[in-house]
């Protein structure tokens, strides 16, 4: 909202630089986020939150200024002597709807002449970027800003009926407003109308049909109040925001709405002449009652962390308009009718004190610091940031990059090929119709990011996510959230300059895995074919036991070909709940043996259907304690291998804890263990 | 005259037995010999004495300007011949870049939130996470959002159905935590948020908080004031000045807004920060009817509550001018932290 210095200065007597006032404003709450100096004025911006409506004016920011500096205000008081006729024979007010309506007054001036306003009201509402109008307009707008009461002058000619009634709209009614704009309404708005129509859209704007114009001579001014949140409804659904609007979503003060009739009709007589009308109309059905909150003594230093002086706290509040009796350990405290929407409450006051002392005075203060109870939170986080942290670690210690993505699957092959899968997740209201589900999987972003990086000159691209995706589970009908780790990998890799470059390929994503779960301490992995993954056909799923960790491969054609990549695609995706279940949390350390190992390498013939895993399983099976590790160093096929048969080499290791092996005991355990292996078709390589 | 001949022939000779020294050994040998204490050169200049009074300065200057000159030769050579040892001695380019195991690296706002929860860990809160998908009385109505807020306008807000919606903010989580566990409760809260804000340098729809809340007996705003503040001298360093500025939010009462100096100012106003001070995060003592959703009796019990973008505070350390490219991940980008 836009400010002017010199207007401020007609009611409060403030000697102050530009940049002490801006400060003190910003200690009170009000964000300066400007300031700009016009001719001999200055205009400040300031930011006022949602719940200040009272300082959208400036006698409401007036008030604050003297609260915060101590200052006396001054308070004018408009005295009007109606010289002729009276109101009550010219128009009456009907309020049908008195929920929205709490109070309506009007007046009138009869026999002015609408003209330009004065040069002096003219250049203050420009410098405050309100268009001058005309004088009878001009005046609306000028109280408006001063007092914070949006105010409406309908031209009295034109009301049919000499009646105004406050109801609700008829469906489909319409309404020509003062921009010139048709606009349909609907039952849940609330307008002005005349015994015929509507003459304006309550608290947001006029008719243009009693609009006031050059031939307009006798006026009646609205000065209303009108259900905040009536009038937001109705200011979104026809997407018309206004000064009055504004000012009404935030609540306006119910008892300025008499004040502002009597000073805008002073203004306008001073300006545009006429006469103002005996007597006020005011309909204000249901009068509020005044609120008093008890506000103790303890509580403000309690929530506070300090002692305020009591004499401290009455005068803050008294500036700010608050009535206030003191009692033995208390204050009783009445709250003025433009805070009613905003102070209800002894925490609310106890903020009035702390916001005009002063944040800044009151001191810091480490509280103690006991470490609480981990464990007592575990049953509402997903109790899986210790293993994300560590799986990050992990990968980054393994060459790869973190990304972090949204939510969201954009449009494309992915959505295509997951919504096979199972039903995805919906948003609503999308802001971007290409993004308008929730991710499945953490591999459509990880792809896209590959994409972008390769186009811009990426040769090599390891890049993993920790994340959450989305199901719809349909039995319930909900949304399903499971915490993923999920690695991409592409591209030609060369780590050193005398290396050739080579492609990336299956096994370097099988080395990330291998590595992740070796970190993670997780044994007994297992690999199996894979089956019923929609973005690969060629894989590994991998499990533990009966627990599935997740999978392993390569990006299907499909995939490849919509994204126009060069390279083959390896990713995995795992669970993180499964990761965290399975990881060891205790090292317990295992002695090694004093005596020396013995190798033995052999080269094995294996039928093409038995896999190496198989070949592993069965020689740990068929072996001795002094069988300590058994590593794959070769894997060979065709020249002079015979067809059916490939060439696997391992390297066995042999070692005793009790004694030093000879040949002759290594020799006996080793050929019998390739003995056994015979029942397989598997032999030693000649 | 005949010294100054002599001095001619030693300056030639000594720019030749330079350029021409053929290995390390023997351009130290030519160095001591002409430049060392005892060379050639500064023995001249001790048979100052021998030369005319009026000739001396003019000599001494010669001299100096041909040490300079030699000096400087020698330095040239120094450098060519070092560089050709590295090869000569072992027949190896030793300069060439070494072998590496390759390593990654996190991304920039993990290893802020990693830096963040590390300080709050060291005064003792705790990290709770929770789900992105959350219902409305969680998001809204137990953080005393009114029915009619403007942050529940499908305007702001992804709504998946009439009452679920992707959360706003990482409080959905205070809020389930409260409700779950009696205090004291002494919690960071941590996710990725989504509002409906369109893309630009400054907002983006998906983005990262991290919010704090502290519940105990006799917890008051001086403590809020002190957690905060040792968080951000922690975060920023001490040099920082710290404002505390009231503010409102639908959960908290009174509420706060906290600023730090602008460290291209310290504070004075510039053309990065505008008024002196940036805008970190917002905070307050949690309202007394939060603490009745949950089933805390705000007369037992305070609190206090704060909020902070990772984006934000990732900006401010790196000095990141566009907050698209967090979510880019350009390895451009995620290989400079």
């Amino acid at each position: 909202m836009k400010l002017s210095y010199n207007w401020i200065k007609e009611f409060i007597e403030i000697k102050v630089s530009v940049k002490d006032l801006g400060d003190k404003l910003r200690s009170l709450g009000f964000e300066i986020a400007g300031e700009e100096k016009k001719g001999d004025d200055v205009i400040f911006d300031v930011e006022i939150t949602p719940n200040r409506g009272d300082c959208l004016s400036v006698v409401g920011i007036t008030r604050e200024i003297s609260a915060g500096f101590g200052l006396e205000m001054k308070i004018k008081k408009t005295e009007i002597n109606g010289s002729c006729g009276k109101i009550n024979d010219s128009i009456k007010i009907e309020i049908n709807e008195p929920l929205l309506c709490p109070r309506y007054t009007a007046r009138m001036i009869k026999g002015l002449r609408v003209g330009p306003s004065p040069d002096w009201m003219v250049k203050r509402l420009e410098s405050l970027g309100v268009r001058s109008i005309n004088n009878v307009v001009d005046a609306t707008n000028y109280v408006l800003l001063e007092t914070g009461q949006p105010l409406h002058a309908f031209d009295y000619s034109l009301i049919r009926g000499s009646k105004i009634i406050v109801r609700k709209a008829n469906e489909n009614e319409k309404i020509i407003t003062l921009d010139g704009v048709e606009r349909k309404l609907d039952k849940s708005m609330l307008v002005i109308a005349d015994n015929n129509r509507a003459i304006a859209i309550a608290g947001v704007m006029g008719g243009a049909n009693t609009e006031v114009n050059l031939s307009t001579k006798d006026v009646v001014i609205e000065s209303a109040c009108f259900n905040a949140s009536s009038i937001r409804k109705t200011s979104q659904l026809l997407n018309l925001s206004t000064d009055a609007s504004y000012r009404f979503e935030r609540s306006s003060d119910i008892d300025e709405a008499m004040l502002s009739v009597d000073r805008v009709c002073s203004l306008i007589k001073e300006i545009a002449g006429g006469d103002i009308l005996k007597g006020v109309l005011d309909i204000y059905p249901v009068k509020k009652k005044q609120k008093n909150v008890k506000v103790r003594f303890s509580r403000i230093e309690k929530i506070l962390g300090i002692k305020i002086k009591q004499k401290d706290s009455l005068a803050i509040l008294k500036k700010l308009g608050f009535t206030v009796k003191t009692q033995k350990s208390f204050f009783t405290v009445t709250i003025p009718s433009w805070r009613e929407s905003d102070v209800m409450r002894e925490i609310d006051v106890v903020e009035e004190i702390a916001r005009v002392y002063g944040y800044n005075n009151i001191n810091a203060i480490l509280p103690s610091c006991d470490l609480g109870d981990e464990t007592k939170y575990e049953t509402v986080g997903s109790g899986l940031l210790d293993v994300q942290d560590a799986v990050r670690k992990i990968l980054t210690g393994f060459g790869f990059f973190e990304c972090i993505n949204y939510g969201f699957i954009r449009k494309g092959v992915f959505e295509k090929v997951l919504s096979g899968d199972s039903e995805l997740v919906a948003i609503k209201n999308p802001l971007d119709e290409e993004m308008d589900k929730l991710r499945p999987s953490l591999i459509p972003w990880l792809v896209e990011n590959l994409v972008f990086n390769f186009n811009r000159d990426a040769e090599v691209c390891r890049i993993f996510e920790t994340g959450h995706i989305f199901r719809m589970n349909k039995a319930v009908g909900l949304p399903e959230e499971e915490i993923m780790v999920s690695c991409v990998i592409s591209g030609q890799e060369k780590n050193f300059w005398s290396d050739k470059k080579r492609q990336i390929d299956f096994y370097d994503i099988k080395g990330a895995a291998e590595f992740l779960f070796e970190k993670l301490g997780i044994e007994g992995v297992q690999y199996s074919a894979l089956k019923n993954c929609a973005m690969s056909v060629q894989g590994l799923d991998v499990f533990v036991g009966d627990e599935r960790i997740g999978v392993i491969g390569k990006l299907k054609e499909e995939i490849i070909k919509y994204y126009k990549l060069a390279n083959e695609v390896l990713f995995f995706e795992f669970k993180l709940a499964v990761l965290e279940r399975l990881r060891k949390k205790i090292i317990n350390y295992l002695p090694f043996s004093k005596f020396p190992a013995v190798r033995r390498d052999a080269a094995l013939l294996i039928p093409l259907n038995v896999t190496m895993e198989e070949v592993v399983g069965l020689i740990k099976k068929n072996s001795n304690e002094l069988l300590v590790n058994i590593a794959l160093f070769d894997c060979y096929e065709g020249g002079q291998i015979p067809k059916g048969l490939r060439s696997l080499a391992f390297n066995f290791t042999y070692q005793s804890n009790k004694k030093t092996l000879t040949d002759q005991e290594v020799n006996d355990v080793h050929f019998a263990i390739i003995g056994t292996l015979a029942e397989k078709g598997i032999k030693l390589r000649a | 005259m005949e010294e100054e001949k002599n001095f001619e022939n030693i300056l030639v000779s000594a720019r030749g037995e330079i350029s021409s020294a053929p290995g390390l050994n023997e351009l130290e040998e030519t160095r001591i010999k002409y430049l060392g204490k005892k060379g050639v050169l500064t023995q001249s200049l001790r048979k100052m004495s021998e030369i005319p009074e009026n000739e001396r300065p003019k000599f001494g200057a010669a001299v100096n300007s041909a040490k300079e000159e030699l000096n400087s030769l020698y330095e040239k050579k120094l450098q060519e011949l070092s560089s050709a040892d590295v090869i000569t001695n072992t027949g190896q380019d030793l300069t060439l870049p070494g072998r590496r195991s390759i390593s990654g690296k996190l991304h920039p706002l993990t290893v802020v939130l990693d830096e963040i929860i590390s300080i709050f860990k060291k005064i003792g809160f705790i990290v709770v996470d929770g789900n992105e998908v959350e219902t409305e009385y969680y998001n809204f109505d137990a953080l005393n959002h009114p029915k009619d807020h403007p942050a529940r306008n499908i305007q702001d807000t992804f709504y998946l159905k009439d009452d679920i919606l992707m959360r706003t903010h990482t409080s959905p989580i205070q809020v389930r935590v409260m409700e779950k566990v009696e205090p004291p409760v002494k919690i960071i809260a941590v996710g990725k948020c989504y509002r409906r804000d369109a893309v630009d340098a400054s907002h983006s729809p998906v983005f990262h908080q991290v919010e704090g809340l502290l519940v105990d007996k006799n917890i008051n705003f001086s403590h809020l004031k002190g957690v905060l503040s040792y968080f951000l001298e922690e975060f920023f360093g001490k040099e920082r000045k710290i404002r505390f500025a009231p503010s409102f939010f639908p959960f908290t009462e009174p509420s706060a807004e906290v600023a730090i100096s602008c460290r291209a100012c310290n504070g004075k106003g510039c053309r990065i920060c505008g008024n002196g001070y940036l805008e970190i995060l917002g905070c307050g003592m949690v309202d007394p009817n939060v603490f009745k959703y949950v089933k805390y009796d705000p007369e037992k019990y305070s609190g206090f509550a704060f909020g902070v973008g990772v984006e934000r505070l990732a900006i401010l350390k790196y000095g990141i001018e566009d907050i698209r490219l967090f979510c880019e991940n350009d390895l451009r980008f995620l290989k400079q932290f």
